[in-house]
């Protein structure tokens, strides 16, 4: 029987390199766009660690992909109260707001991935700064008729 | 490049988007070059580039919905823009990125295989039993369930890995022999 605040995954003794290697053979099928198979194994990780922020994190943007929004905004908080220096579930809570119209929120997490990757080498924060370049663009579009001071690069271009 | 501080008076008789307007040409007078030469690389739907021109109308409604801190949000969002250095864009995930799995390749000696799985569905079936005969509630038995079929999953994905390198070692040794 278990322990109190035992997981299954420590019950079977799964090593982290194990655990990590189930999630990576998750992680090639999302990339190649098999998504029940790579759901399937992120939804039985957080069942054997409910613990492990990278499980949350990878359920939580797979659940942001297919848009089931309510359950992956729960992962991907549940991540970030784990493992706070993490990008991705910010990204991915950015993303999940600007789809539900709350800009405030969005750019606040937006806002936090970015400052986690000053060096602008992670793919996922620099997913947030495009998301953030094209909120600046429909403020753009938005005040075209007021802006009078054309931009430097359409001078240049 | 280090952004010097931003100098705007808010004007409460503009609207927002309006006095948006105002802050952001504060903002370039104080970073246009750069930022020139950012949306000048950009033009074109930015959210498309990354798979995701389908969520610019939201962000429309979105700002069109803002009642409250809207000078925050504008002076967030102009503020990181006027501080972006290079060509990220190409360096961005173009879906939601996953986090700690998929990040580094699997290198070396890989830490599962078949043998190890089919150990891990034993344990497992050992715990479903002992749950099983304590009258365990059904969350507990739904977890296990899932858990059954994730190995099922990596198990079935091993055994792909297995024959495709059983096929190069078989390639191998004929264009070896010929």
């Amino acid at each position: 029987m278990l322990a109190e605040q035992q997981t299954i995954r420590e019950e079977l003794g799964i090593s982290s390199a194990e655990f990590t290697e189930m999630g990576n053979v998750g992680a090639m099928y999302y990339q190649q766009g098999n998504l029940e198979k790579a759901r399937t194994i992120f939804e039985g990780l957080v069942e054997l660690d409910p613990q492990s922020a990278d499980a949350h994190s990878a359920l939580g943007a797979l659940l942001t992909l297919q848009q089931q929004d309510e359950a992956a905004i729960g992962h991907l908080q549940k991540a970030i109260e784990l493992k706070p220096e993490q990008i991705a579930p910010y990204v991915n809570l950015g993303e999940i707001f600007i789809r539900r119209q709350k800009l405030e929120e969005a750019v606040a997490n937006l806002k936090k991935a970015i400052e986690l990757d000053p060096d602008e080498q992670d793919p996922g924060a620099n997913r947030a700064r495009a998301m953030v370049l094209g909120i600046y663009q429909v403020i753009q579009a938005d005040n075209k008729a007021t802006d009078e001071i054309g931009l430097e690069s359409e001078k240049i271009n | 490049m280090t952004t010097p501080p931003i100098i705007y008076t808010e004007n409460k008789n503009l609207s927002w988007l309006a006095q948006a307007a105002n802050f952001e040409k504060a903002v370039r007078r104080k970073t246009k070059f750069m930022l020139g030469k950012i949306l000048g690389s950009v033009v074109g739907g930015v959210l498309d580039k990354i798979g995701l021109g389908k969520i610019a109308p939201f962000v429309k409604l979105g700002l069109n919905a803002l009642t409250g801190n809207w000078l925050g949000v504008a002076q967030d969002v102009f503020g990181m823009v006027s501080n972006f250095k290079g060509n990220f864009l190409g360096k961005a995930a173009k879906q939601p990125p996953l986090g700690g799995f998929g990040q580094s390749l699997m290198q070396g000696k890989s830490a599962l295989n078949e043998n190890r799985i089919s150990g891990l569905f034993k344990g497992l079936s050992g715990l479903f039993n002992a749950f099983k005969s304590l009258g365990s509630g059904g969350n507990l038995m739904g977890s296990i369930g899932k858990i059954f079929s994730a190995f099922n999953v990596v198990k079935e994905s091993l055994q792909n890995n297995q024959m495709v390198n059983n096929r190069i070692s078989v390639a191998q040794f004929t264009n070896a022999r010929s």
